[in-house]
């Protein structure tokens, strides 16, 4: 449904995209994560036709945005950062408005603006001026504006900025209901919000792509980053010789702590709880064992890593 | 078209629906009123010799409202959506420039025609004290609306090529003002040349607004004048759509 193609935007003396290619099928929620000033903007804008690229190509549903933005305009429904509306119209009004710029008119536009308003829960203040409604209410008209020509692809910048927790809650029930009929791509820097709502996760990093997998291999990744942590009383040589020799173990540290005790970390190869193993294989030698822990590692930690060697890297050359 | 009409419709309301439309109005009402008053206080008792309309092209008053109504009106046209983000979502849209562009001018230059409309109804107000119904006849009438549509739609044009540039009304009213009022000083570079016989003198009163108005006041419709006004907008108006179709 999305295909980019070694996207590149350049400004006068800086580069906000570097290369960016990815692609998102059809009825996935694609989540945009990144820091501030990564490029998730910028290249919303460029996927929304509003911003020419300097290189590269994308292909929104199926056309080209270059050679028919205006197709591409057909099938997608933006709300653009900061969610702009026409402050001084009443939501019904506004939608109708905006529906009118999409070709749509009379019966079907009513009918259409109903049920969007009845989808966003905005009938009770769809004659409400918008300047006069709380944020939250603000950003369901926004969405509203993006569903109502039913596009192919809905397309989210920073949707949940600004709402409280509670709106945050039913913003991103709506968010989910509306993949069953769309591919949604939505841009955040709140890693929870990309961890519960998105299948398909795309980290960006100074206008670099850092990650482009699917939840359940993001979940690997962060899987692969548990550390399991033991504290034995044992010889170092035979310790260091059997930890090599496990299969599950992807790599050790071990450390001298005195009297005897050797602080192990390790990680996972595949993610797997190191425990059990470890536990008997300590029982099996007849070591003694004061600590086994195993951290938990979240999107956040991977996000770090990431983000972290993105930076390292960047600054290297300099 | 139903795109454009619904862009159209929405641009005129918001003149008709927002505060700003009706300070310009008073504006302009009270320049009217005074160019009515100066009108007045200077043929009273007195003979006139030319038209009507003549008399209230001289007062300072009627080239105030050219001046000053045009910045007004164009100033938010494009530089008020660029600066609250709805250009964004409006561009986003399946809407080409020339629409946004055709939608926003000629919801401008119709709001600006309905300004005039007190003036005219003043004079036919006027009129009807005059016993030599030649002061102010169809043609005279028409004239002068055309001549004051047509610099309108000149001074408009360039009100929305300064809005395009910047996201600031204040500046983009600021651009206008200046690019008018350059060219309307330009018709007194002809008072200043040496030579009133050389190609320069002719240049230059072939861009005076003040003999176009002069004409276009007197009922004469004089073809150059006509093409002058119509090339200079569609000038103005094409550069502010490719910068429009280029800097989305």
């Amino acid at each position: 449904m999305i295909q980019v193609e070694h996207l590149t935007k350049r400004y006068a003396g800086h580069t906000a995209l570097n290369d960016l290619s990815f692609s998102v099928e059809k009825g996935r929620i694609a989540g945009f994560l990144g820091p501030n000033g990564a490029g998730k903007s910028t290249t919303m804008r460029i996927l929304s036709t509003f911003m020419p690229a300097t290189s590269g190509r994308v292909v929104m549903a199926g056309y080209d945005i270059l050679r028919k933005p205006l197709e591409v305009r057909r099938r997608i429904g933006y709300m653009p950062e900061n969610n702009p509306l026409h402050l001084d119209m009443r939501v019904a009004e506004y939608l109708r408005f905006r529906g009118g710029l999409r070709g749509m008119s009379g019966q079907a536009l009513q009918k259409r603006t109903e049920e969007v308003l009845e989808q966003c829960d905005l009938k009770e203040v769809s004659k409400k001026i918008i300047g006069q409604m709380s944020k939250g209410y603000r950003q369901r008209v926004g969405v509203a504006d993006a569903i109502l020509h039913g596009p192919e692809v809905i397309m989210l910048d920073e949707p949940t900025i600004g709402l409280d927790p509670h709106q945050v809650r039913l913003f991103r029930h709506m968010i989910a209901s509306l993949a069953q009929n769309h591919t949604v791509l939505l841009s955040t820097h709140i890693l929870s919000e990309v961890e519960i709502l998105c299948d398909h996760i795309l980290i960006l990093q100074g206008g670099r792509l850092l990650a482009n997998d699917t939840r359940e291999e993001i979940q690997k990744r962060v899987g692969s980053m548990t550390q399991c942590l033991a504290e034995i009383q044992a010889p170092w040589e035979p310790l260091s010789e059997t930890l090599r020799s496990m299969d599950s173990v992807a790599d050790f540290d071990i450390q001298d702590l005195g009297e005897g005790f050797l602080r192990c970390k390790m990680h996972s190869k595949d993610g797997n709880d190191l425990r059990p193993m470890l536990f008997e294989m300590i029982k099996q030698k007849g070591w003694s064992l004061r600590e086994l822990t195993q951290d938990q590692p979240s999107l956040e930690d991977l996000f770090v890593q990431l983000t972290h060697v993105g930076r390292v890297n960047r600054e290297e050359p300099s | 078209m139903r795109v454009f009409l619904t862009l159209f419709k929405r641009e005129v309301g918001l003149f008709l629906s927002t505060l700003s439309g009706y300070v310009i109005l008073s504006m302009v009402l009270f320049l009217i009123g005074m160019s009515l008053l100066t009108v007045i206080l200077a043929y009273n008792g007195r003979a006139m010799d030319a038209p009507l309309t003549e008399a209230f092209y001289s007062t300072p008053f009627f080239w105030f409202i050219l001046l000053l109504a045009c910045p007004a009106i164009t100033m938010r046209s494009f530089a008020h959506e660029k600066s609250t983000g709805t250009y964004e979502s409006l561009m986003t849209t399946p809407v080409t420039p020339l629409q946004v562009l055709g939608s926003k001018f000629m919801s401008c230059w119709l709001f600006y025609g309905l300004l005039w409309v007190p003036l005219w109804l003043m004079m036919i107000w006027l009129g009807r004290f005059f016993n030599d119904p030649g002061y102010l006849d169809a043609g005279i009438i028409a004239g002068t609306s055309l001549g004051v549509m047509l610099v309108g739609a000149l001074f408009l044009s360039m009100g929305c090529l300064a809005s395009v540039l910047t996201q600031s009304q204040l500046i983009a009213a600021m651009i206008a003002l200046t690019l008018e009022m350059a060219l309307f000083m330009l018709s007194f570079v002809i008072y200043l040349l040496p030579d009133q016989s050389g190609w320069q003198a002719a240049l230059f009163e072939h861009i005076s607004l003040f003999n176009h108005m002069s004409d276009f006041v007197r009922g004469i419709v004089d073809g150059r004048h006509l093409t002058f006004y119509l090339c200079a907008t569609a000038l103005s108006l094409f550069a502010t759509w490719r910068w429009v179709e280029s800097h989305k």
